[in-house]
């Protein structure tokens, strides 16, 4: 996971940074046609090295069609073929209920201080501008299922859209399940102090009492986003611009359900 | 505690947090001001007529509202909205320090206090070119391109002494625009209402519609920052950034509008009043 996130933002990064030399190179050109000195010959070195750092930066940027973080070729994941239980109570099949359409999958849960409620911001704004692709479906787990009942879920998604799907875990084991699935970070309840998440009620350390209903929830912030081929080309951590979905979700609508895995790559 | 708002990266509260720097920042427009008042008021203790007396009272109002502006727009709540939570507080943020603090700041100074600063800083001939319209315009101008640029705000909005320096130059280039119209130093001023016109529109009229058409239509949110910052009370970065576009549009209208109309007023009455007096019929 790491070497995949290390790969791609290095793509990314690389680019402006050789630019900027082949740049600088170009500039310096003008001297070398007079006469090669020391300094001289450094600069020709550096606007060849830049050059070939801006060739190999460019190779790269035309590996990925996707302005989130494309997954490699050899790491490539199907969405998972998983019974959950929607915010109705229905069951509902990941793969199978979503047939044809963009699968946006995220983890969150509705105490989360900062980012789910950024990122459900994001792609209701971006789904709900005029041209956006209409077979997109976002599907939000909520990571926390104790706190988070059916009801909260859903009153928490409508704030966004009522049309956003929620999936409230039955158990620690299948969130568990679906999470090694997706190819996610596993989440974890964050005490403000040394308590477990183990225990019933509250719990007492010396002076201070701890009340085991304010935890956080340390989870995975990453739209995982499958093609309606069903295969996971590209993630969304946070933070994505609007800007970004926007450039990729046509891309992705457009991968027919019969297309092979190398057709989203 | 913070010296200065910048952007949090956590939900918003209504909850007040204290940023010394925002009343240091204040207290060191308003002390020097009361200070140098008071030597003025004991140099001219016995020259000041009623006439005077009572227009170095309006100043000191003048003044006075300006470094209440220019603290309300710094600090909690609008400075911390401001600078990590909503462009169109940023916007706000920006009209209230151009258009309200700097010129009243300015109505406020008087003649004896800018001349002696001038004198002191060596600043006079510095000054007196920088006030010229063209130059007081074109500052302003790119100072507020400049400071609305994408990657500006988002960078000097992401820390504090950023966030300070950006407070500051907006400040700074509300002072210098307002110059020629109402500087204490007559012959920093233009002299004639059209020509005070005419800069007035072009100067705080024309060019801002640019940016704000930018804000107000633009296909996606621009700053990262307000984009990308916890949602106040479910506002969406879009609606926000048009927001901030209609701010910077139209929030100015009253108060270039109103000054024009003003001197336009004023050119009147004072041509009716140099006008000869219709002779009489015998």
């Amino acid at each position: 996971m790491v070497e995949r996130f290390g790969r791609i933002e290095e793509a990314r990064g690389s680019i402006p940074l050789t630019s900027t030399l082949s740049l600088r190179g170009r500039s310096v050109a003008f001297r070398l046609a007079r006469g090669p000195s020391m300094l001289g010959r450094v600069f020709a070195c550096l606007l060849v090295v830049g050059l070939a750092s801006a060739a190999c930066a460019s190779a790269d940027e035309t590996e990925s069609r996707y302005e989130g973080l494309a997954v490699a070729p050899s790491q490539l994941r199907e969405i998972p073929q998983m019974e959950l239980t929607d915010t109705s109570g229905n069951e509902f099949h990941l793969a199978d209920d979503t047939e044809g359409q963009v699968r946006l999958v995220y983890q969150l849960f509705t105490n989360c201080p900062d980012i789910c409620g950024v990122q459900m911001a994001q792609l209701a704004s971006v789904l709900g501008r005029p041209g956006a692709p209409g077979n997109v479906q976002v599907i939000a787990v909520t990571v926390d299922p104790d706190r988070d009942s059916p009801q909260i879920l859903r009153a928490y998604l409508d704030q966004f859209s009522t049309e956003f799907v929620g999936i409230v875990p039955q158990s620690e084991e299948q969130l568990t399940e679906l999470q090694n699935a997706l190819g996610s970070l596993a989440s974890l309840k964050v005490f403000p102090t040394a308590t477990t998440e183990h225990g019933e009620g509250a719990e007492s350390h010396g002076s201070m009492t701890h009340d085991h209903g304010a935890y956080d929830v340390a989870h995975d912030g990453r739209v995982f986003a499958f093609a309606p081929n069903g295969w996971g080309y590209a993630q969304y951590p946070y933070p994505t611009r609007q800007s970004e979905f926007d450039h990729d979700l046509p891309i992705l609508a457009g991968i027919d359900p019969g297309d092979p895995a190398e057709a989203g790559l | 505690m913070r010296f200065w708002c910048s952007a949090l990266q956590e939900p918003w509260t209504w909850a007040w947090r204290a940023y010394p720097g925002v009343w240091a920042a204040s207290a060191a427009i308003a002390v020097p001001y009361v200070w140098a008042r008071r030597r003025i008021r004991q140099s001219h203790a016995l020259s000041l007529d009623s006439a005077s007396a009572a227009l170095h009272r309006r100043q000191a109002w003048f003044f006075g509202a300006g470094v209440v502006a220019f603290w309300l727009a710094s600090d909690w709540p609008l400075g911390v909205l401001g600078a990590g939570y909503l462009a169109s507080a940023h916007m706000a943020q920006f009209m209230l320090y151009t258009l309200i603090a700097a010129p009243l700041l300015v109505l406020g100074t008087p003649e004896p206090m800018a001349r002696r600063i001038l004198a002191k800083l060596r600043l006079y001939r510095f000054m007196t070119r920088l006030t010229q319209p063209v130059f007081a315009g074109l500052a302003f101008n790119a100072c507020l391109v400049a400071t609305h640029s994408p990657w500006t705000t988002d960078t000097l909005r992401a820390n504090q002494a950023g966030s300070f320096v950006m407070d500051v130059v907006w400040l700074i280039s509300g002072v210098v625009v307002w110059l020629p119209i109402c500087s204490p130093l007559v012959e920093h001023r233009l002299q004639h209402y059209p020509g005070k016109m005419v800069y007035l529109f072009l100067a705080l009229g024309v060019v801002p519609a640019v940016p704000a058409g930018f804000l107000t239509f633009a296909g996606f949110p621009l700053y990262a920052t307000y984009e990308l910052a916890p949602r106040f009370y479910g506002l969406d970065a879009a609606t926000d950034q048009q927001m901030a576009g209609l701010i910077m549009k139209l929030g100015g209208i009253p108060i270039v509008w109103g000054a024009i109309v003003a001197m336009m007023l004023r050119w009147a009455d004072e041509a009716r009043r140099d006008s000869p007096a219709p002779a009489s019929r015998r």
